[in-house]
């Protein structure tokens, strides 16, 4: 057996740290009040209700999201404001009442969805269930679809979906909080992050940009995206918008903030690196090399997507005397009888891609479908026997066109496309030279991005060997004992010797 | 921010107008020449010979490859290509061509003649083989298919064949040209014949040259393979057949043992004498497979050491002769010179050498070791 | 809210790296030739050794003043009016480097690919990539050449796959041209090599200052010669001597007759990759004469004096191009830069230790 050389740490589980420890609950409501608001670092989702019940002013205290109104109402406020009695064991009609002293229970309580009842004068307090179970229709993200894993999406309502994340991470580090933006609309947006894990500076940036917006409306997270982000002329996305809870709470848990919207499903991550459009959640949930190869297909659909077509024109237009004695005659058959240059046909071709699919996005799915076979297989076979456009272009822009519906990210996948007409234009002018030079400026700008203070194509520029574990491939979770560093998460680690189990067992 | 995407439309809209292609050479554009060869004409001119390529209706729509062979007379290679250009249609593109033909009259002159424009146009392909054709190129070229297989496609086959089979080198232009400027090496290029009796074209063995001229001597594809087992050149498969005289007489036509050569070993010893290179001695250890041996079946140790003794005597006298034929021609195929430069170089003296080579006395010693005779005994 | 513009000791490493690798690869092995035959070599190693030395100076003298570059140390040690044509002269020298760069590129690109587009279109291209380099601050130019550096690998695997076809017997025997050739000829490895003179100029952003920052340029010096010394082998064992005399690029030459599988004409994807690395060499010569500008204008933002240069070197090497007038300046070229390479960080360096100026000490 390997002898435990890191004991110390092994032994010391840790937690994200909480100011509550088991705290004797006070004598006066104001106290507890303040003392539950710090324990949940003045999240403002955390909601009072002071009652007066025989003259003694009572509060009932509960996570907003995570209680349900009905149940409120119909089991505790409306048993105690009528019978206006103390005796809460008998009047309130929760599913599980429990009784405690420890300030600290309260606090996990109410991460539980407990409404907590305190009493003026009365050290004792009462948890009562009021724990909202629906889930109102919730559906899968339809553009972030997964095999394996969760199938929740958020929804329209900011509430439900703060429960959803509530729910997945029952700590009073978890922070909400609430702005209020656009003069008109006054539309709800919250940012969520982890107390003492994110980055204090961060959550100060973000709500400084956030503050600054000022705006008659607000309709979509893409308006508060393009007044927050920091390179607003950079063809990529520098924020990840998800439906899915999953990889929103995964990316909290890291160390990242959230922003939910009011009336939107979709909600943003900050800061984001390049590699995080090209994680899936269900990559965790596969074997790992399973989830590694996957993200290499991904990483390599990336550059055929972006070069592809760009390496066609440059290759039959100017070097193709690059292509092999044997290949070079196929390629020159499939074009011989084609009377436009290959950057036209290319050009038709991306063209009559993106028409098809932004005319199957606006229609209902069956008639979706009709277009697609329309297109794809009517025009693609008749556009070839027509000589408009040849076999092989065929081939490439459909090649390119599933590289770029590989990435799990929309907006990346439209950017990449984009960047591949200017890239086409200069292969098409220069050859492999002007294809490079693209392709370098592209980089150089990937280089010089930067989101919330976080290099965005980390961790390949600047260079970190130890996080490609976690960006390109993906080493079983127990090798991950770090969290990435770009985050600048005040706690590093993230995974404490899990499998130490096996250390034992060859005794 | 509005500066910079200001630019940002400047250098998109700048590369659009910019977009006139200079240098673009459309693959649909070209005629793609697979073929080239050279022949001497009367007043020191060259033909040359371009096989192109025809493709009139696409594959895919069941049209069939052909060859065109366009020939014209000039004064060099480019001026010949140039009067190519006025009766070839669309762009001609020699990029992708896989041979090059001389006919063994324009080999006895300087081949770097035909060559230069090869070695000098940045699109040229460096690795298209080189072969010396008995009698025209054109005339071979002309034959236009064999079966159903082109003549080019056939012609490069043969010398990938022949190449795979140690019996001619990897002779690529590249290599021409690598060997043309080297004092101390000579080269032989796979020579080609056309066989009467098949009528097509054949392998012939090895073209012998000196610097950059055929001597004229042409070694058979039998000397070629020991000729490049003694250099040290062994591919992948070779086949020695011999005939022996230990006839058991039990009937058959000839009597010859066939051995496929599993490893050979060439090592050079030199001698001197007076600061100059005396003799040379190569000994070929061989060590081989018995592949056909239909005269008597192998029971004892004894009768395979015979077999391998009597073609290790058979294989020096025939090893002897290749090496007179190279001297005789004055082909330093073996890289002597090159030896003496790099290991012996206080004796090394470029301008004596071309004599000196003729002078020295050359030895081949060659043992043949046989240890398996195949599944049978 | 932006990361601090500090470079790392590895992405030091790659910055004199990529500034080093450029060029001049090319014709390395002839100009190696001409000077010592077959032995060029190990020119090239006794050239690393010599350039160790060198960078050990400039090292020294940036210790002395680690916050701050060459241009503002500068009059500290020699006064305001020298330190004012000193700087004038490195920025020139740097965009000469430029020019030199923008030179050759353009005649290499000229003869082996593109050969009828007009020189501006191509220098064009340089320049606008190399400027929005340049431009980016010091940490991305650091973080592009580290990620790029990894290009280097397939043009190694490129030319390893030439030796199949080697024949070592073209080198031996090794030396036999006399020791005396061989140091003679360094003179042509050290221009080839120049670039690690940027060490005086990004000095004060490395964040690990002193011994970690010495073994970075080390490091590159180590990796820069055995590159060169690799690739300036292959193509002495791939052609035969007479060839090297005639053939000006050798390393593309080489790799023009190779294929791989899918792959014919090996040489493009060669020349391909080396644009990235002369890409990141003119990229640096811009950041120097550009950072010289910004502190002799006393402005701000090194962007418009980056772009001034950029428009100088471009209009300057507009002037000249065919081969043999380059190859003419570039001579001249080599001989200054002994003196900014060498000559004055000697100077600089010895003044400050005779009068003990260093910083903080006035």
């Amino acid at each position: 057996m390997r002898r435990g050389t890191r004991k110390s740490a092994r032994n010391k589980p840790y937690q994200i740290p909480t100011s509550a420890e088991s705290h004797d609950a006070f004598w006066t409501i104001k106290e507890n009040q303040q003392y539950l608001k710090e324990a949940f670092y003045h999240t403002q989702d955390l909601k009072f209700r002071e009652i007066v019940i025989q003259n003694v002013p009572c509060l009932l205290c509960y996570l907003d999201p995570l209680v349900d109104e009905d149940k409120l109402q119909r089991t505790i406020m409306k048993p105690l404001m009528e019978r206006n009695k103390l005796n809460v064991d008998h009047i309130v009609t929760s599913k599980e009442i429990r009784i405690s002293k420890d300030l600290l229970k309260a606090v996990s309580g109410l991460t539980k969805g407990f409404v907590v009842f305190l009493t003026e004068g009365v050290q004792k307090f009462y948890l009562l269930e009021a724990f909202s179970a629906d889930s109102r229709t919730v559906k899968e993200p339809v553009n972030e679809q997964v095999v394996r894993g969760s199938h929740e999406g958020f929804v329209e309502n900011i509430m439900q979906n703060i429960q959803m994340l509530r729910r997945r991470v029952e700590n009073p580090n978890l922070v909400v909080k609430f702005f209020k933006v656009g003069r008109t609309t006054d539309t709800k947006v919250a940012i969520v992050y982890i107390q003492n894990l994110a980055n204090p500076d961060l959550i100060r940036e973000v709500e400084k940009r956030i503050n600054a917006i000022e705006t008659d409306s607000i309709q979509t997270p893409g308006y508060v995206e393009e007044f927050i982000e920091d390179d607003p002329f950079s063809p990529f996305p520098q924020m990840l918008s998800t439906e899915r809870p999953d990889r929103l709470t995964a990316h909290i848990i890291e160390g990242r903030v959230g922003l939910l919207m009011e009336g939107s499903p979709s909600t943003l991550i900050m800061p984001v690196t390049f590699f995080s459009f090209y994680q899936s959640p269900e990559d965790y949930n596969s074997r790992w090399y399973i989830g590694s190869v996957l993200r290499i297909i991904r990483i390599t659909s990336f550059i055929f997507a972006l070069a592809l077509p760009s390496i066609y024109i440059a290759t039959v237009s100017f070097h193709s005397e690059i292509l092999p004695a044997e290949l070079i005659l196929n390629i020159k058959s499939s074009l011989e009888n084609v009377p436009f240059p290959p950057l036209i046909e290319a050009l038709i071709m991306q063209v009559t891609l993106e028409l098809l699919r932004e005319a199957a996005i606006r229609l209902p799915g069956p008639i979706a479908q009709t277009i697609g076979i329309v297109g794809g297989l009517v025009i693609g076979t008749a556009i070839v026997e027509a000589n408009l456009v040849s076999n092989m272009m065929i081939i490439i822009v459909a090649l390119t066109a599933i590289s770029s519906f590989a990435v799990p990210s929309y907006e990346m996948s439209m950017s990449i496309r984009l960047l591949g007409f200017p890239l086409m234009l200069l292969s098409a002018s220069f050859g492999f030279i002007g294809l490079v030079f693209g392709l370098s400026l592209i980089l150089i700008h990937l280089c010089g991005l930067e989101t919330f203070g976080t290099p965005y194509f980390s961790p390949l520029a600047p260079f970190r060997f130890n996080e490609l574990k976690d960006s390109i491939i993906r080493l079983p979770r127990w090798l991950l004992g770090k969290r990435p560093i770009d985050v600048k998460a005040q706690e590093e680690r993230q995974e404490w010797f899990s499998r130490r189990w096996k250390r034992n067992e060859d005794e | 921010m509005i500066k910079k995407l200001f630019h940002t439309i400047l250098i998109v809209c700048s590369t659009l107008v910019l977009t006139s292609c200079w240098d673009q050479e459309l693959l649909k554009e070209s005629k793609l020449v697979y073929g080239a060869g050279f022949d001497y004409e009367e007043n020191n001119l060259i033909r040359t010979t371009f096989v192109v390529r025809n493709l009139g209706i696409p594959v895919s729509q069941g049209g069939v490859y052909s060859n065109r062979v366009v020939s014209v007379v000039g004064s060099s290679s480019r001026d010949t290509r140039l009067q190519m250009d006025r009766i070839i249609s669309k762009q001609l593109s020699a990029s992708k061509n896989q041979l090059l033909l001389l006919g063994e009259e324009v080999a006895k002159h300087n081949i770097d003649h035909m060559l230069d424009i090869l070695f000098r146009d940045p699109k040229s392909p460096l690795d298209a083989r080189i072969a010396v054709v008995e009698g025209r190129a054109l005339d071979m070229y002309k034959l236009d298919h064999i079966g159903d297989t082109l003549i080019t496609e056939f012609t490069t086959d043969l010398i990938k064949g022949a190449e795979d089979k140690t019996e001619a080198t990897k002779m690529t232009v590249e290599k021409a040209f690598r060997y043309s400027l080297d004092e101390g090496q000579d080269y032989a290029l796979p020579y080609i014949s056309y066989n009467q009796e098949v009528q097509s074209p054949e392998f012939d063995g090895l073209a012998l040259f000196h610097h950059t001229t055929f001597t004229g001597a042409t070694l058979s594809p039998m000397e070629s393979k020991l000729l490049l087992l003694m250099n040290d050149n062994k591919s992948s498969q070779t086949n020695i057949i011999e005939a022996l005289d230990n006839d058991p007489d039990n009937g058959f036509l000839t009597n010859t043992v066939t051995i496929s050569v599993r490893k050979s070993s060439p090592d050079m010893a030199y001698s001197f004498q007076n600061g100059k290179l005396d003799k040379a001695v190569i000994n070929l250890e061989i060590i081989g497979n018995i592949a056909e041996y239909p005269q008597n079946h192998l029971m004892e140790r004894s009768q395979v050491k015979d077999i391998a003794d009597e073609l290790s005597q058979r294989l020096t006298v025939r090893a002897n002769d290749i090496l007179q034929k190279l001297q005789e021609a004055n082909c330093d195929f073996l890289g002597i010179g090159r030896d003496m430069n790099a290991y012996h170089h206080k004796v090394w003296n470029s301008e004596r050498w071309e004599d000196e080579y003729k002078e020295i006395k050359l030895e081949a010693k060659v043992k043949v070791e046989i240890d398996e005779t195949g599944i049978i005994k | 809210m932006k990361t601090n513009n500090t470079i790392n000791s590895t992405q030091l490493f790659f910055i004199i790296f990529q500034t080093q690798v450029g060029v001049g690869v090319l014709s390395l092995p002839t100009s190696l030739y001409a000077g010592a035959k077959t032995d060029g070599w190990i020119t090239l190693l006794i050239t690393g050794v010599i350039i160790q030395g060198i960078i050990f100076i400039l090292y020294l003298l940036s210790n002395r003043f680690p916050s701050s570059t060459l241009y503002e140390y500068a009059p500290k040690i020699v006064g305001k009016y020298i330190a004012f044509i000193l700087s004038l002269l490195y920025i020139a020298f740097a965009i000469a480097t430029a020019v030199i760069v923008l030179e050759l590129f353009e005649t290499t690109i000229k003869t082996w690919i593109l050969f009828r587009t007009p020189m501006l279109a191509i220098l064009l291209l340089l320049t606008i990539t190399g400027t929005y380099l340049a431009v980016g601050k010091l940490k991305v130019m650091g973080r592009f050449y580290q990620f790029v550096s990894i290009l280097i690998v397939p043009l190694v695997i490129m030319a390893a796959y030439t030796l199949k076809d080697a024949d070592l017997r073209y080198i031996l025997p090794i030396g036999q041209n006399g020791v005396g050739t061989i140091l003679k000829a360094t003179q042509k490895g050290i221009v080839s090599m120049l670039g690690f003179e940027i060490l005086l100029f990004v000095y004060p952003y490395v964040q690990d200052k002193g011994k970690a920052a010495l073994k970075s340029a080390t490091l590159a010096n180590i990796a820069v010669t055995s590159l060169y010394a690799f690739l300036t082998f292959t193509t002495y064992v791939f052609f035969s001597p007479k060839q090297l005399e005639m053939i000006p690029e050798p390393i593309v030459y080489m790799l023009k007759g190779v294929s791989f599988i899918i792959v014919d004409r090996v040489d493009l994807l060669f020349l391909s990759i080396w644009i990235v690395s002369v890409m990141t060499s003119y990229a640096s010569y811009l950041y120097i004469a550009g950072k010289g500008l910004q502190h002799l204008t006393k402005r701000k933002k090194t962007t418009g004096p980056i772009i001034l240069v950029a428009v100088i070197a471009l209009v300057l090497s507009l002037f000249t191009h065919d081969r043999y007038t380059i190859e003419v300046i570039a001579g001249y070229h080599a001989k200054a830069s002994y003196f900014f390479a060498l000559g004055i960080p000697i100077v600089l360096w010895l003044i400050s230790i005779i009068f003990k100026k260093k910083e903080g000490a006035l």
